[in-house]
């Protein structure tokens, strides 16, 4: 199910109305435009195609999370369209159908629990689609599964006396029920430990695996590198890059202008290439690096 | 920038940098003119100063009426109590008990002056001194009372934390709200229909929120030792100028001129 975003911008100060919706989505925006530094988004125009793992990096207020609050209809776009599945969100009607199909998790998404207990949490969203009780139980037992929480252990309790890696997997539970094709992660590891990363990492590409398309906000370039098929670089609500992390990473100059960096193996490498050594393009990690060198180093000796 | 009520509009007008407490307790004197005031003559010289003051402080008068919009259904609520509730004069309009006369009205347009008038001279104290001035003034105004037992400082200071909290609060309330509305949640069509459960969703992650953030910031003020006004000193103490003797000079004008044209016959 793709996402397409075609010339979308969007600015706080004039949000979509209603009365756009009835007279078209090509109706002209009444009144004087927005001052430039007024719009959150600007000219965004790229397609989310199924099964893609998708990373969006950007400094803090380059309008990442106003973006990602575009692809299930939370804002709409002031300026262009958001198409799921080919239908134009702006239509209540295709949002709602829209809501079951992306899945939004939110930062710190263990904040948002409220139940008196976990299965009640959990089946908060298939309750609200209107499924029978049988179909939600069978949606709950695969959300927790999915997030590898033990049914019975979790289920009776409080998602409040759960440790904070526990309350989040509930949390991302919550959203795994609702069925989405598409999930969107608004920085899915912030505030974790490094090993409770990894296992989160680790629960993020296995929903990858097992269908979802995946699009994640990271401010973390090693784990964008390393997961992602394609990266959307954004600055000041503009699109600065978009393409493989091979293609994104290889730009370190403009990427630390925007205050990000790149992997660190990858700026190793670029600071060994810009120090005159004959190491060819490409995306590095570490072991692809540690195996160039170890090459360079013997070619050297002999 | 929007002016709402309560926000603080940042500027150096004279108004600005008036001392909070003179700004308290002038406001709280023109409150009491504008009560003082008979007549449409005595609003109209309350709404010259009034206006005025909006000017001196540099606020768009769009913005000091845009300020106050939220809170225009109480003078419109109290207006009409007045047309149906004081009669006399010509009766206009006849319908079982209810009737509209003419001095009905005439108060239901007068109240409303009056009540506009008000809020938007509260409007002003706010629009113009940050709530930390605000709380200062309100503990200094309040020390007196310390005598009877009052707990000044720790009122004051109850209600500087409350006002900063609004904002936060806010935010993460639409946070949850879209969190929840992601997950499916309709606020909008069936407000009754599982409507428990609904709020549920909104209000218990903002009541557990708020306890998270009692609980950092106690932790915050103890790590800084704070132990409670006695003993506490200030950076910059707050001290009456010539601009407080200036203003307090004003308002006495208007409040002259006010007790004056209610001496013009009807």
């Amino acid at each position: 199910m793709p996402i397409a975003f075609e010339d979308v911008s969007f600015s706080y100060h004039a949000p979509a109305t209603k009365k756009r919706a009835k007279k078209g989505v090509s109706a002209a925006r009444k009144g004087a435009p927005p001052p430039p530094e007024a719009w959150a988004l600007k000219d965004i125009d790229f397609c989310l195609e199924d099964g893609e793992f998708f990373g969006i990096a950007g400094h803090t207020g380059s309008g990442k999370s106003t973006l990602i609050q575009h692809t299930n209809g939370l804002l709409h776009p002031t300026v262009g369209r958001v198409l799921v599945d080919g239908q134009d969100i702006l239509d209540k009607k295709e949002a709602t159908r829209a809501r079951s199909k992306v899945g939004l998790v939110f930062q710190y998404p263990e904040y948002q629990l409220f139940a008196a207990t976990v299965y009640d949490d959990v089946a908060f969203g298939p309750r609200n689609m209107g499924l029978a009780p049988d179909a939600v139980d069978a949606c709950v037992h695969e959300a927790l599964a999915q997030v590898a929480l033990d049914f019975d252990t979790v289920q009776g309790r409080s998602p409040f006396e759960l440790s904070g890696g526990q309350q989040r997997r509930v949390a991302f539970a919550g959203v795994l029920a609702m069925k989405p094709s598409v999930l969107v992660l608004d920085e899915p590891v912030a505030g974790l430990d490094p090993a409770a990363r990894r296992d989160f990492l680790g629960l993020i590409t296995g929903f990858h695996d097992e269908g979802l398309t995946v699009v994640i906000v990271s401010h973390n370039m090693d784990d964008l590198a390393r997961l992602c098929d394609r990266i959307l670089v954004l600055k000041e609500g503009e699109m600065l890059m978009l393409g493989t992390p091979e293609e994104v990473f290889s730009h370190e100059g403009a990427l630390r202008e925007v205050g990000l960096g790149v992997p660190a193996a990858q700026r190793m490498a670029n600071s060994l290439k810009g120090a005159g050594l004959d190491l060819e393009g490409g995306l590095y990690d570490t072991a692809r690096l540690a195996d160039s060198l170890a090459a360079l180093y013997h070619a050297a000796v002999r | 920038m929007i002016a709402i009520f309560g926000r603080y509009w940042p500027g150096t007008s004279p108004l600005h940098r008036m001392d909070p407490r003179a700004k308290l307790l002038l406001a709280f004197f023109v409150m009491v003119v504008i009560f003082s005031a008979q007549s449409f003559w005595g609003l109209a010289v309350c709404a010259a100063f009034v206006f005025g003051f909006f000017a001196c402080a540099r606020i768009p008068l769009v913005q000091a009426i845009r300020s106050v919009g939220l809170l225009f259904f109480i003078v419109v609520v109290a207006a009409l109590f007045n047309v149906f509730f004081v009669q006399g004069g010509t009766v206009f309009f006849h319908f079982g008990p209810i009737q509209v006369s003419e001095a009905g009205l005439y108060q239901a347009a007068f109240i409303g002056c009056r009540l506009s008038l008000l809020l938007l001279s509260m409007s002003l104290l706010t629009l113009t001194t940050t709530t930390l001035d605000i709380t200062d003034a309100f503990e200094y105004l309040l020390t007196p009372f310390e005598r009877f037992g009052l707990p000044a400082h720790e009122l004051s200071m109850m209600m500087g934390i409350a006002l900063r909290f609004l904002p936060q609060f806010a935010f993460e309330l639409q946070t949850i709200h879209r969190a929840q509305v992601s997950r499916g949640a309709n606020f909008s069509n069936s407000p009754w229909k599982g409507g428990l459960h609904m709020v549920g969703s909104l209000m218990v992650p903002l009541f557990t929120s708020a306890f998270r953030h009692a609980e950092t910031l106690s932790l915050a003020m103890d790590s800084r030792c704070y132990h409670g006004g006695v003993g506490r000193t200030r950076l910059a103490p707050l001290a009456y100028g010539p601009l407080d003797r200036r203003a307090l000079a004003v308002i006495v004008v208007m409040f002259v001129l006010v007790l004056a044209t209610n001496f013009i016959p009807r």
